[in-house]
């Protein structure tokens, strides 16, 4: 992304009255001037958090260190999304790497975890958190499937499994006094009353699917990851984030006509119709459609022939 | 004698060689401007502004609170880091300053953009021959018709103020470079035009006193007839229809490079645009020539 | 207002090459003397004493005016001071210039005059206008662009013709943007005017010309706001477009009535070019009054222009209010008579047809063609591929399974449900997939003739239920759940019998809630399409109405539909099933075009069906009674249909005036309560049917 396109973002973003900026990737820590476009969204008074692995180089490091961490920058934070060391490991010196980013910058930090496989674990989270100071919140994310890539992802059978197996971890999550933070895609069906319950006294009262508007760096804009071949325009057709979020939700409309969830009951279900609860993931839905037959939306169906989606 | 306004060196021997001028004194480095300016208003003359003309880049420019008075113009090559200016920015939005820029690099049309969205005034330097004018026209729209309001970019703001539909706008005060507005001084106080011709050793007058009133000096009278000649010649640029912005300004590059005249007639396009939009002025309004 | 050409001098220190007193010697040195002007100003002051709505316009003209020196100018002054004391605040000058020997001493004269501006020509192709046997071009403009700068310094405007010659006919673009950069705005074009026949080097036509403006017209038309004085295109384009009325001495019409000239001897013609040629002489001013110059006899040939022309040669000529046969002096140069057109109308005449009506004509279309609606709609998809099978016809040939793409509200759903069953009471073994889609399942889940919901296969054989889309439909009054039949091979008519493939089972918490009362309604405001609805006041008063005749009426639609008050509100509560399971608690139902009607025929319930925009005779079933509305808009057949489905999801523009709202709350009360009547009579055996057709808003039973 150059500097042109931030500055139009940030004056976009500002004129629409977004005061949050999210940096993301990729990773965006590669981006050679990521130390001054944060700087430069902190003096626009922007609060800013960055979406990082941790592995950042020993130049880069220092540099967050010199401006963020020793300067206190109070408007920025990071969500280091950490692997499972034992599942899922990184190579030695990526460890280092990441407990040594976690060490200096900890109390800037959320720790994130992506839940692909319904036998995860969130033990070593716990433990990072404590040991370095990280912020007590845990963004959880469902992976969800990104047509056309084939990636993995949960099913709609195995998020009961998924939301068990998190409920599990309610002693630690107490003990430890960490928030869980539902990313989106989790549909309130599958949560029993009893863990309900325990959610909504940590706040959380929404398991809608609604769009992260990403705006990447040849300025096209997208209703969020998994659906970044989906529908994408250009920011400059647009005059405010709202007309964006407008269009996006004309998009999730039409695509709700056609199947309203990931489950059958999700069909009249009042949570969705409260918009309490968005029936899964929006590109769980799209996904189905995906090698169908002809018989949708016709936009539906050119968007999807046209970047030629498939399983 | 009623003059234009003086552009002089620092020279204290030399300020006191007149009085009761509009002085915009020179110096080369930014230590030096609150005493130059001090000594422009002990001399019993009136400063204008310090044109700092540094080959320092801005980040390594410090400015301490108490010169927040202080008309500056501030010429630097590049901005430097900009990590290394955040801290300093928010205090030099309160300062009465304008930074200027050459734009022949991409780094620093970048840079007039982001020290403008952060509440500085700029001005941009171009029209040295390897102006790049499509990126010069992008930087010129974001200037007059950006999103939100933001710090001008001169001289494109300026333009964009003044123009009149069927009037000449002529911007070349902003660079101190209109003898209609302002002579400028060698340290011996010979009197020459422009600063080019100050640096060209090509001199109206041996002093101010010799100028008498500006509006009959010869070779001030001659420079403003100069579009004249344009006309006379059958010139490509009196055929231009950016003409009214540019004035000729760039005919020394013509005809190998026309990108001026796609600019000019874009810039006619914005101004008129903003001129339909009504944009109101900015509140804080710093020293304009 | 009256005009004087004054022509004080004949002499000119240029030497254009097509000035006529230049080619045929006719600039003598002779100047006006100041006695002469003086009984000019005296019979000027006469004549505007006269006429106290009069104003007079003193164009100084020449040769060249400012040979004359500062001098006269302010002796001129002094004149009209003398004589005009009274009169002066109606005399206007202006003067017509070369410039070129302007010099600051004029300007304070002629400042007093109460002249602010100067007329004048410029040419940049050399050697057309200059000084001297050679014509020097260099040095006269050097000293017209000299002139130009003291006149904007001290504060006055100037403005310049341009003479279009044959030089400048391969330039017009260029031409017309120098003129623009040097005058900003203030200068205009005219042809040449050669009368001789040498200069064809130099000769332009009435087509050349008109090329030569069509040329610069879209430059110009890009700028018109600024560029609003660019003559001829102001008048022009302005008269064309019926925006500007001024025109030019040339095409007014009425230079008879307004223009004279006076020469240095004295001599008072008509105009510069009638004093050339010897025409038009009006006398002297020294035993003339201007009174009897403009009474003047010789006027009224001019004058009889306006009425010969527009009978003979300029009949039924669409240009003529901006034209009027053009200068009666060009049309004596070419016919040797006023009367006949200026051989320059044809100039204005191509001008406009070949270049002012199609670009108009472009500006036009663009602005219609554009998406106004802007860059957030979805972009036209390209039709998709859709393999259909209109017709299921029993025993397939390949054996496989048909998937039927529903289409419709649930209505639709329950006739689609109805006919299904019938193709499967025919033949158990036939089924059909269903395409999941919102909503259907609610209804079709678990119908004996659907094998799976899901989602076909790429290739798979599907047949739509859009039966608004067959040309069966199309047949008026033709039953829409007869076209649906048709399409999955029944042989119709056939019973339009409806079938809901679950078990009815009531929630008791709801019907619980509800106050039963001795008669209870069941009612629908709300259809998807807005146009089926009757306005929330009469639904309000026929509540109103129910309640004093001890009537419940319930609303169970869906969430989002707007609350009748005086109803009992079951919105959102109650999804399709919950509806037809406790539809049977109902005495009868009042509603709209929609589910309910359907619902209410599945399950034998009586129903008042409020018709607008569609037709009963279609969808309403017999056993109902049906009010139809008188429609009186533009779609007597209707606004909803195959033919207009863009209005399905649209408001009706007649707003209070809408179909739906020429019912009386009054009316339908009565047929309701008959129609409980009745049904209570129904249930106790006796045989009663009704059927209205709404007349003068009473009902009548047949």
């Amino acid at each position: 992304m150059s500097w042109e396109n931030l500055i139009y973002i940030a004056d976009f973003l500002e004129r629409s009255g977004e005061r949050h900026v999210s940096l993301l990737g990729g990773e965006p820590t590669l981006h050679p001037e990521v130390v001054d476009f944060i700087l430069y969204l902190v003096a626009r008074n922007f609060v800013v958090t960055v979406f990082t692995n941790g592995i950042l180089s020993p130049a880069r490091l220092q540099e967050f260190k010199t401006h963020f961490a020793d300067a206190e920058v109070e408007q920025l934070s990071f969500v280091c999304n950490l692997n499972d060391p034992v599942l899922t490991p990184a190579s030695p010196g990526e460890t280092e790497r990441i407990n040594t980013f976690l060490s200096i910058l900890g109390p800037w930090v959320t720790p994130g975890f992506n839940i692909y496989r319904t036998d995860f674990t969130l033990d070593f989270l716990f433990e990072c958190i404590n040991r370095y100071g990280l912020r007590r919140h845990l963004r959880l994310g469902i992976t969800h499937p990104i047509p056309g890539k084939g990636n993995l992802f949960i099913r709609p059978l195995e998020m009961r499994q998924v939301c068990r197996r998190l409920y599990s971890y309610r002693e630690k999550f107490d003990a430890f006094r960490v928030k869980p933070g539902l990313d989106c895609g989790f549909p309130i069906c599958q949560f029993s009353d009893e863990e309900l319950g325990w959610l909504r006294r940590l706040g959380l009262s929404q398991f809608s699917c609604s769009a992260a508007i990403d705006i990447t760096p040849d300025m096209s804009v997208y209703h969020c990851f998994p659906l970044s071949n989906y529908r994408r325009k250009s920011l400059f057709e647009f005059d405010s984030m709202a007309q964006i979020h407008e269009h996006f939700v004309r998009i999730k409309d039409q695509i709700k006509v056609e199947i309203a969830g990931i489950y059958p009951e999700c069909d009249g279900c009042n949570y969705q119709e409260d918009g309490i609860c968005g029936g899964g993931g929006l590109c769980q839905v799209l996904l189905r459609f995906v090698d169908e037959a002809s018989v949708r939306l016709p936009e539906i169906e050119h968007e999807l022939a046209k970047n030629r989606l498939s399983t | 004698m009623s003059l234009p306004r003086i552009v002089c060196p620092h020279n204290q021997h030399l300020l006191r060689t007149f009085s009761g001028q509009s002085v915009a004194v020179r110096v080369d480095h930014w230590e030096k401007a609150a005493e130059a300016a001090d000594d422009v208003c002990s001399s019993g003359n009136e400063l204008f502004c310090v044109i700092v003309d540094t080959t320092a880049p801005l980040d390594e420019i410090v400015l301490p609170d108490d010169w927040k008075q202080i008309p500056l113009a501030i010429m630097v090559p590049t901005i430097g880091k900009f990590r290394n200016l955040t801290a300093k920015l928010k205090a030099w939005r309160d300062f009465n300053l304008r930074v200027f820029l050459g734009c022949d690099d991409a780094s620093n049309r970048a840079a007039l953009r982001i020290l403008s969205s952060l509440g500085i005034q700029t001005c941009a330097v171009f029209g040295s021959g390897k102006d790049d004018w499509e990126a010069l026209s992008d930087l010129m729209t974001y200037a007059v018709l950006g999103q939100l309001p933001h710090a001008s970019i001169d001289p494109f703001s300026f333009i964009a103020t003044n123009y009149q539909p069927n009037a000449w706008v002529d911007w070349g005060a902003l660079y101190f470079d209109d003898p209609k507005h302002f002579l400028h001084l060698d340290d011996q106080g010979r009197v020459a035009l422009s600063r080019a011709a100050r640096e060209r050793g090509d001199f109206v007058a041996q002093s101010l006193a010799e100028c008498g009133a500006a509006a009959e000096l010869p070779a001030i009278k001659h420079r403003k007839r100069t579009f004249m000649q344009y006309f006379l010649d059958n010139h490509a640029c009196s055929f231009c229809p950016g003409w009214k912005l540019c004035l000729g300004r760039f005919s020394a590059s013509v005809p190998q490079d026309n990108g001026c005249s796609g600019f000019f007639l874009e810039m006619i396009d914005v101004s008129r645009q903003f001129k339909r939009l009504n944009v109101m002025p900015q509140d804080k309004q710093v020293w304009r020539p | 207002m009256a005009t004087v050409i004054l022509e004080p001098t004949a002499e000119c220190n240029s030497r254009c090459v097509y000035c006529d007193g230049v080619r045929e010697g006719k600039r003598s040195s002779a100047r006006m003397p100041m006695e002469l002007l003086e009984v000019l100003f005296s019979r000027i002051n006469e004549f505007l004493l006269a006429r106290p709505d009069e104003n007079m316009e003193v164009v100084w003209h020449g040769g060249e005016p400012l040979l004359l020196g500062p001098k006269y100018f302010r002796g001129a002054l002094r004149l009209q001071e003398k004589h005009c004391a009274q009169t002066r605040t109606r005399i206007r000058h202006c003067i017509q210039s070369n410039l070129t020997l302007l010099t600051r001493e004029f300007l304070g004269p002629l400042k007093e005059l109460g002249i602010t501006g100067f007329g004048s020509s410029y040419e940049m192709v050399p050697d057309v206008r200059g000084f001297g046997p050679r014509r020097d071009s260099a040095d006269y403009n050097r000293r017209f662009l000299d002139a130009v700068c003291l006149l904007e310094e001290e504060g006055f405007t100037w403005g310049v013709i341009y003479v279009v010659t044959k030089l400048s006919l391969a330039r017009p673009l260029e031409i017309f943007q120098h003129l623009a950069n040097l005058s900003k705005g203030a200068f205009g074009f005219n042809p040449v005017l050669l009368y001789g026949r040498d200069l064809d080097y130099l000769r332009v036509t009435a087509e050349e010309y008109a090329d030569f403006l069509g040329a610069i017209l879209p430059a110009w038309w890009r700028q018109r706001e600024e560029l609003s004085q660019v003559h001829p295109f102001d008048w022009l384009v302005g008269g064309f477009l019926k925006e500007n009325t001024s025109l030019t001495c040339c095409d007014s019409g009425i230079c008879a009535r307004t223009h004279f000239s006076v020469l240095p001897d004295g001599t008072i013609s008509h105009c510069g070019r009638a004093s050339d040629w010897d025409l038009l002489d009006y006398g002297s001013i020294l035993n003339t009054s201007l009174a009897e110059v403009f009474d003047d006899p010789q006027r009224a040939v001019l004058m009889q222009r306006n009425t010969v022309l527009p009978e003979g040669e300029c009949k039924d000529c669409r240009f003529w209010e901006i034209c009027h046969g053009g200068c009666p002096l060009d049309a004596w140069s070419w016919a040797g008579s006023f009367l006949h057109k200026s051989e320059w109308c044809m100039e204005k005449k191509l001008f406009i047809e070949k270049y002012l009506e199609p670009l108009l004509e472009r500006e036009k279309k663009s602005g219609n063609g554009s998406n106004g609606a802007g860059a957030c709609l979805p972009e036209k998809p390209e039709p998709a591929e859709i393999r259909t099978v209109e017709r299921a016809v029993a025993g397939s040939d390949d054996g496989a399974v048909t998937w039927i793409d529903p289409y419709g509200g649930l209505g639709d759903a329950l006739m689609l449900s109805g006919v299904l069953k019938q193709v499967n009471d025919r033949d158990p073994s036939r089924k059909f997939n269903l395409v999941d889609r919102t909503k259907y399942r609610a209804i079709l889940e678990g119908h004996p003739a659907i094998a799976c919901i899901g989602h076909p296969p790429a290739g798979a054989k599907l047949l739509r239920t859009d039966y608004w889309a067959s040309h069966l439909f199309q047949v008026e009054h033709h039953r829409a759940y007869q076209v649906l039949a048709g399409l999955f091979g029944l042989e119709t008519p056939v019973e339009e019998r409806l079938y809901a493939p679950f078990e009815l089972r009531e929630d008791s918490l709801l019907t619980g809630a509800i106050p039963w009362k001795k008669l209870n309604v069941l009612i629908s405001h709300s259809s998807a399409s807005p146009r089926k609805e009757m306005s929330l006041q009469i639904w309000e008063r026929l509540l109103e109405l129910l309640d004093r005749e001890g009537v419940l009426a319930v609303q169970a639609t869906r969430l989002q539909d707007r609350y009748i008050r005086g109803a009992f509100s079951l919105l959102g509560l109650a999804g399709p099933r919950q509806v037809i399971s406790m539809m049977k608690r109902f005495d009868a139902v009042i509603t709209s075009d929609s589910f309910l009607m359907h619902a209410a025929h599945l399950c034998g319930i009586p129903a008042l069906v409020l018709w607008g925009p569609t037709d009963h005779r279609t969808y309403g079933y017999p056993e109902q009674i049906h009010f139809q509305a008188k429609l009186a808009c533009d779609y007597p057949a209707g606004c909803i249909g195959p033919e207009h489905p863009e209005f399905y999801a649209s408001k009706c523009p007649q707003g209070a005036a809408h179909c739906m709202n020429s019912f009386s709350a009054e009316t339908i009360c009565a047929a309701v309560m008959d129609l409980l009547a009745s049904n209570r009579a129904m249930r106790s055996g006796e045989d009663v049917w009704l059927l209205a057709d709404l007349r003068d808003n009473a009902y009548k039973k047949f």
